[in-house]
């Protein structure tokens, strides 16, 4: 016990030293303080949130970056644990950002610039299996190829996991399909799946999002679904079925940045830069790629892709002006 | 916990409630079958009616808020306390080089068991170190090294109070079930709301759950203090307090040190959990990612990592707990300075040589992609055979189980659909079956379990009318605990239903009774053949250790890409982690049974098969007992992970409310889960109790 104390006594001021030399410089009127952003369990949003945390290290601010639960990471952002966290989807903790906006801690810190968008995927061997496709109107043909034992004699169609709040009951209904939506409990549960499926070239049929490393991994398809327009989701006549809302694809969504109420004041700054901070998918999937893939460390993926691209992110630095 | 019981014991001869106990029976299955038949087509009695439910989940919601409110200030300067020690264990634990901790736990793991244990924590430190997880690895340590002393002290006072006065014992235990059995999902929100975001909360996630062992273990080990030495004590004229200190506490010490480890290896199994929480980025974080990422290889390995340190740190504090008993060895000075010059010297060949204090990136190596690129070949080869074995399970087990053969015999299944004839010969078979029992054996309890089954397989459990399995459950506990064990059983059962989640709660009750079922027929039949082999027992201890510690998370990803999403994924995910207890303690009770006892029946000519049925078996009742009850809670605590995989029922729900930030549904569901489990708890000690009595040991 005693040979661990002495052991700890003489770690200590070395620990604190370490800490003491990092300090760095940022504008006068921002605090000294390290600027903490959420890394949330996804390479695209590892990307985001690198790019702007290299890029204010740049400008001189400390950056912390810190793991946080996608969910847990609001209340983080509420309390000021978090400084930011740059990807909150639309469609998925929804509920829980507009609680944080509405509660006077959170700052809605305007689009990320990503595009996202939804609907069914599928691997490209079942253009063969279900001839027709991607037109959705060849999904009630094949149905049967799509089942499972739980389903049959409907199709399988794999949807969000419930509590992202997926509407393709409805959609389903609405479009006549004879398709039963299966809910699996978790992000990396349809992503296992649709891997396994493709090992085993198997039919799938699922409800998946982009970006997402998927796509550069599988290159699966979209269904072409009805053109979305707000009405379709609100009068029953615009859509192919004149009786039912729903019946067409997702509007394109919203990334959207997150902020503590606190952020504009204590670091004015990097409060701008945030807020001008932007980028686009193509950029995302471009590191996310050198990342998964060639397993290049992300700090020298990022940095490598900042000097590339200078005019970028001084664009984000003039905001601050 | 047998000490704690009395009082409650005292349950009068079975052959007397005989009488009252048939007639409960026959009013329950007369109300059964009128449901079935009369009130056949009322929904009402087959789906718990909406309009009934209470709006309790807006209550707790509501309660909850008006709580947080003026305790947040409280709870935050907890967080603020603790957040020092956190920074500074985890700046000493990532700054010191790796040989002075390696070095350290080989030290202690020496100390504590000797050369083998040692060797074995060097392997390990090496695993971690080229597998490249050390960093993540030593911010788990300093959480688990914080939250460890916070549930033993908290533990310890709870114990000493339950032990002290018999009024607050009763409180104390409710408490401490529920800290147990409740999902850490379910209360993660009001959590967060009170704590604020970061690692502290999941430290204090992680202190609440394991704070049931110390306390359990304290009460234990104080009861057990033999009268004797605690007169002798009283007799020396020892003050109350020089009492407990001096006489009682040691003497109970080593009851303690079990409480130690075990509330290490909880706190060990829920920093894993509470990761979901971040903060840190810690080896749970890792695993969570690699979930997420569906990445198999990665997924292992890194819960590889939990698990062997758990195994490292359960021997280690399992090694002083039993070095405890024995005199104590002192070290001498002159070893204690030849390890302080070895670890003073280490630490100066880290300070030039980088690469002993940081370990240099180039030298892990990791076999990820290679267990992945395997995994997928093996979906990609076996996986007809994996489906086609899937939809066997559900087809004739588990669709019967949950909407009965009357929905579940289709043509596309079984082949044929149930005629008027076939369901008249099914009830026939039954009635016969039963009538048999009571008739021949004169045993009526049979007769209605017959019946009862066979009412359950018809209906399945989401299809049964509830006020009849009301009724069952309920009976069956005044059976076994009397009225008090009765009245809970209602009380719990109107809890599930007026707060709306009686559809969720059978639900999720088919899918964790499929899994203990399961469980207890394989692993009662793999506990019985390691009790009687060595080699299999030797066989089977790692993979078990594995399977208890690797985090649920890990085993997930590849039953899912074999089995799909669905239910079928759940149930194997939920028996890989809950065949454990029953293998244990089978295995324990069998090869524990008394030797003289064995030998004697042994000369008495029986064969080994009769010995095993006739003796070993009965008289490891109370050990399958316990294991059963244990199978019982992995399988409900190992229901809210499952619900990654696509579930329904209440876990489900925990993670919808989660999402909704809906604090109130959340708990309803939570609080749910640990009634069942405290409910199935509660009548097993009853019935396994009764059972004691009956072989009068």
């Amino acid at each position: 016990m005693k040979i661990r104390l002495k052991g700890v006594a003489r770690m200590l001021p070395l620990a604190i030293a370490a800490v003491a030399a990092f300090a760095g410089s940022a504008d006068a009127a921002d605090s000294k303080d390290p600027i903490k952003l959420a890394i949330n369990e996804w390479t695209g949003q590892h990307v985001t949130t690198y790019l702007a945390g290299e890029t204010l290290k740049r400008l001189g601010y400390k950056v912390e970056y810190v793991t946080a639960g996608y969910l847990p990471q609001i209340q983080g952002v509420m309390d000021g644990d978090i400084t930011a966290t740059l990807e909150i989807w639309e469609h998925t903790i929804q509920d829980n950002f507009d609680k944080a906006i509405k509660s006077g801690k959170g700052e809605d810190l305007g689009d990320l610039g990503i595009k996202t968008v939804e609907g069914w995927i599928y691997p490209d061997y079942m253009e063969k299996e279900c001839p027709g496709l991607p037109d959705y109107k060849a999904l009630n043909a094949c149905a049967e190829k799509f089942a499972t034992a739980e389903t049959f004699p409907q199709g399988r169609l794999l949807d969000y996991p419930a509590d992202w709040g997926p509407d393709n009951d409805k959609r389903v209904a609405a479009l006549g399909l004879n398709f039963k939506t299966v809910y699996p409990g978790s992000d990396g549960a349809s992503v296992a799946e649709y891997k396994a499926a493709v090992a085993a070239h198997k039919p799938i049929i699922m409800m998946f999002y982009s970006p997402h490393w998927l796509f550069a991994a599988e290159h699966p398809k979209w269904v072409k679904l009805p053109e979305s327009t707000p009405e379709c989701y609100t009068d029953p006549k615009v859509g192919p079925n004149p009786d039912a809302t729903h019946d067409c694809g997702w509007p394109n969504g919203w990334v959207k940045k997150l902020g503590w109420v606190g952020l504009k004041d204590k670091w004015p700054g990097a409060y701008k830069m945030l807020k001008a901070f932007s980028i686009t998918t193509e950029d995302q999937n471009e590191i996310a790629l050198q990342v998964d893939q060639d397993h290049v460390p992300i700090e020298q993926a990022v940095s490598k892709w900042l000097d590339a691209h200078p005019k970028v992110w001084q664009s984000w630095k003039e905001a601050m002006n | 916990m047998s000490v704690l019981d009395i009082g409650r014991g005292e349950a009068a001869p079975m052959r007397l409630r005989l009488e009252p106990a048939a007639v409960v029976w026959i009013c329950v299955a007369l109300l059964i079958l009128w449901c079935e038949t009369a009130g056949g087509g009322v929904a009402a009695l087959h789906a718990f009616p909406k309009a009934w439910t209470l709006p309790i989940a807006t209550w707790i919601g509501d309660a909850v808020a008006a709580l947080i409110g003026p305790t947040q200030g409280f709870f935050r300067q907890i967080t603020a306390a603790l957040t020092l020690p956190l920074s500074a264990l985890q700046a000493v634990l990532g700054g010191a080089p790796w040989v002075i901790t390696t070095a350290v736990a080989v030290l202690l793991a020496f100390r504590a068991k000797g050369a083998r244990l040692a060797a074995f924590t060097a392997a390990v430190a090496a695993y971690v170190l080229v597998g490249g997880y050390w960093a993540p690895t030593m911010n788990t340590l300093a959480a688990v090294a914080l939250a460890t002393p916070i549930a033993v002290l908290i533990g310890f006072g709870l114990g000493v109070i339950g032990y002290r006065h018999a009024a607050a014992r009763h409180g104390i235990l409710v408490l401490l079930d529920l800290m147990q059995t409740v999902p850490t999902f379910a209360y993660l929100i009001p959590i967060l709301v009170l704590f604020g975001f970061g690692p502290v909360v999941g430290i204090i996630a992680s202190a609440i759950y394991a704070i049931g062992p110390m306390a359990n273990n304290t009460m234990l080990g104080l009861a057990q203090v033999p009268l004797a030495v605690r007169e002798a004590g009283e007799m020396s004229g020892c003050t109350r307090r020089q009492l407990f200190w001096r006489v009682e506490f040691p003497s109970a010490r080593s009851q303690l040190l079990v409480g130690v480890n075990q509330t290490v290896m909880a706190v060990f199994a829920m920093v894993i959990i509470a990761a979901v929480i971040g903060g840190a980025d810690d080896i749970g974080f890792r695993v969570l990612q690699t979930m997420r990422q569906a990445q198999f290889g990665q997924g292992l390995l890194s819960g590889l990592v939990i698990a062997l340190l758990a195994i490292v740190i359960d021997r280690t504090t399992a090694g002083f707990a039993a070095a405890s008993r024995a005199p104590v060895r002192r070290l001498s000075s002159r070893t204690l300075t030849v390890i302080a010059c070895a670890l003073a010297a280490l630490y100066v060949a880290a300070w030039l040589q980088p690469a002993l204090d940081a370990f240099p990136t180039e030298w892990t190596y990791s076999p990820a992609e290679a267990l992945n690129r395997w995994l997928l070949a093996f979906v990609a080869r076996f996986g007809d055979v994996m489906i086609a074995i899937k939809n066997s399970a559900i087809f004739f087990l588990m669709l019967p189980l949950r909407i009965g053969l009357i929905k579940a015999v289709s043509p596309f299944g079984w082949g044929f659909t149930l005629t008027p004839a076939m369901i008249a010969g099914y009830w026939a078979v039954a009635t016969i079956a039963a009538g048999a029992a009571l008739l021949f054996g004169g045993r009526w309890r049979a007769a209605f379990a017959i019946l009862g089954v066979a009412w359950m397989l018809f209906l399945g459990t989401t299809g049964v009318a509830w006020p009849g399995f009301v009724a069952v459950v309920a009976a069956l506990a005044w059976q076994v605990g009397g009225a008090r064990l009765g009245a809970f059983a209602l009380a719990a059962m109107a809890f599930i239903a007026f707060s709306g989640s009686w559809g969720d709660a059978m639900q999720s009750l088919y899918l964790c009774a499929l899994a203990v079922v399961i469980c207890v027929a394989v692993g009662g039949a793999l506990g019985v053949w390691a009790a009687e082999n060595d080699h299999v027992s030797a066989c089977l201890r790692p993979v078990l250790d594995t399977l208890q510690t690797i985090p649920q998370f890990v085993l997930l990803i590849p039953v899912l890409m074999l089995f799909q999403v669905g239910e079928f994924t759940a149930l194997i995910a939920i028996v890989m982690y809950a065949i454990v207890p029953p293998i244990r303690y089978v295995e324990h009770g069998v090869r524990n049974v008394s030797p003289e006892v064995v030998e004697a029946s042994r000369q008495m000519g029986c064969s080994r098969l009769q010995i095993l049925r006739h003796v070993k078996l009965p008289m490891a009742l109370p050990s399958i007992m316990l294991g059963l009850n244990q199978t019982i809670l992995a399988a409900l605590s190992m229901l809210a992970i499952a619900a990654l995989v696509g579930t329904q029922g209440l876990a489900q729900a925990i993670y919808v409310a989660l999402s909704k930030a809906d604090v109130g549904k959340g708990l309803v569901a939570g609080l749910s889960i640990a009634l069942i489990a405290m409910l199935s708890d509660r009548m097993l000690k009853a019935w396994s109790r009764r059972a004691q009595e009956a072989l009068g040991s």
